[in-house]
C-alpha cells in the first residue's frame, strides 16, 4: 500500500517536472503523430496538449521541412541512435518567439534539438522524443563577437 | 593542488579495453553500413595512455594527412567522462555527401550536417556499445565542429591542459572500394580511468 503511494507520488512529481522544465519535449510515433506535448511547447506555440495530441506534426507545423526532419529521425527509429540539430546548422525547428520579447535582440528562439529513441516494453522503438533547448543567449553572444 | 597519481594499465586491462571496443565499434560499423548501404572495414583498435604533452603527436600519428575536418562530442555517465573526436579527411566528406545526396532530394545535406550526423552516429554507437558492456548509461552532448580543412595538429589549442594523462582509444573506419575513411578517438579523463579500470577488472574476473 505504501509502495503504491510512493509510486503515485513519483509519477505526480515527474509530471510536475515535465510540465515545469524549461525544455521542450515532444514525443512522436512512426507516423509523426504527436503523442506528448509538454507545457514548454504549449506556452511557446499556443497549442494545447489536447489539440496537439494525435495530430501530425507536419500538418500542425507546415513550415517544418519534412524531408529534413525525416532524415534526422529515421536513424533514431531504425538504428536506435541519437541525432542532433544545432542552431548554427538550422536556427530553429519550431518557429517560437524569443523568450525576451521586449528587451531581447533575437527575432525568434534559437534551438538546439536532440532526438532520442524511446524503447517500449518489447524493446521496439516505436516512438522518439524531440528535446528542444532554447539557445538564444548562446547564439546572440556568439554572433555579437567580432 | 593535489598531484594526481600516474595511471597505468596492465596488459590484461589493455586487452580487455581492446576487446570491448571491438564489440562496440562493430555495432557502430553496422549502423554506418546500414545508413550508407556499404561494407565497412574495421581494424583492431589501439588503446593507449597519453600524456597531455603527447596529445598533438597522437593526433598527428592517427591522421598524418592534410585537409582534416573534426567533430567533437562530449559524453558522461556514472562519473565517467570523456570526449569523442571524429577526424575525417575532406575527400571522404565529399564522397560521403555524394553517397547520401540522392537525386530528387529537396534539401541536400550540407557538409556540416553530414559531419555532425555521422559523428553522432559513430560516437553514439561506440560509447553506447561500451556502456552496455560496462553497465554505464552515457549521455551525449551536441556535436561541435572544431575544425575544417586543417592538419591534425592544428585542430586543438596547444596546452597547457588542466590534466596530465588521458586514456585514448583509437578506432579507424574505412569503407570498402571507396575513398572514405575516418578516425574516432575516444579520450577519457584521468579521473575516469580508475573507475573504468575497476569495471574492466570486474569483467576480467
Amino acid at each position: 500500500m505504501t509502495d503504491e503511494q510512493i509510486r503515485l507520488d513519483d509519477i505526480h512529481w515527474l509530471m510536475n517536472i515535465l510540465q515545469n522544465i524549461d525544455v521542450g519535449l515532444v514525443v512522436l510515433d512512426q507516423q509523426y503523430n504527436i503523442q506528448l506535448w509538454n507545457a514548454f511547447m504549449e506556452s511557446h506555440s499556443g497549442i494545447s496538449p489536447q489539440k496537439a495530441r494525435g495530430q501530425n506534426v507536419f500538418a500542425l507545423f507546415p513550415e517544418i521541412p519534412q524531408d529534413w526532419l525525416q532524415r534526422k529521425t529515421e536513424p533514431v527509429f531504425q538504428l536506435r541512435t541519437r541525432t542532433f540539430s544545432i542552431w548554427e546548422q538550422r536556427p530553429y525547428l519550431f518557429h517560437f518567439k524569443n523568450y525576451r520579447p521586449i528587451t531581447g535582440q533575437a527575432p525568434f528562439m534559437y534551438q538546439n534539438i536532440s532526438i532520442i529513441p524511446l524503447e517500449s516494453v518489447d524493446r521496439q522503438v516505436d516512438h522518439i522524443c524531440l528535446i528542444i533547448y532554447d539557445v538564444t543567449d548562446v547564439a546572440l553572444s556568439r554572433s555579437s563577437q567580432p | 593542488m593535489t598531484q594526481s597519481k600516474v595511471i597505468r594499465l596492465t596488459d590484461a586491462q589493455r586487452d580487455c579495453y581492446q576487446e570491448i571496443t571491438n564489440v562496440a565499434m562493430g555495432q557502430a560499423a553496422d549502423r554506418l553500413a546500414r545508413l550508407l548501404d556499404v561494407y565497412v572495414v574495421l581494424p583492431i583498435p589501439k588503446v593507449n595512455l597519453i600524456e597531455a604533452s603527447e596529445l598533438h603527436m597522437a593526433l598527428q600519428d592517427a591522421r598524418g594527412d592534410d585537409g582534416l575536418s573534426a567533430v567533437c562530442q562530449g559524453f558522461i555517465g556514472s562519473g565517467i567522462a570523456g570526449e569523442a573526436l571524429l577526424l575525417f579527411n575532406d575527400t571522404s566528406v565529399q564522397d560521403l555527401a555524394s553517397l547520401l545526396n540522392y537525386q530528387g532530394q529537396r534539401s541536400p545535406w550540407t557538409t556540416e550536417e553530414l559531419l555532425m550526423d555521422i559523428s553522432s552516429l559513430l560516437t553514439g554507437a561506440c560509447i553506447n556499445g561500451l556502456g552496455d558492456q560496462l553497465g554505464i548509461h552515457f549521455n551525449q552532448s551536441h556535436p561541435e565542429i572544431i575544425g575544417r580543412g586543417r592538419r591534425a595538429e592544428e585542430l586543438l589549442k596547444s596546452g597547457p591542459y588542466p590534466w596530465h594523462q588521458t586514456l585514448a582509444i583509437e578506432i579507424h573506419y574505412s569503407v570498402e572500394h571507396m575513398n572514405i575513411d575516418c578516425t574516432v578517438l575516444l579520450l577519457f579523463t584521468e579521473d575516469s580511468v580508475p573507475k573504468l579500470n575497476k569495471k574492466i577488472d570486474f569483467l576480467l574476473d
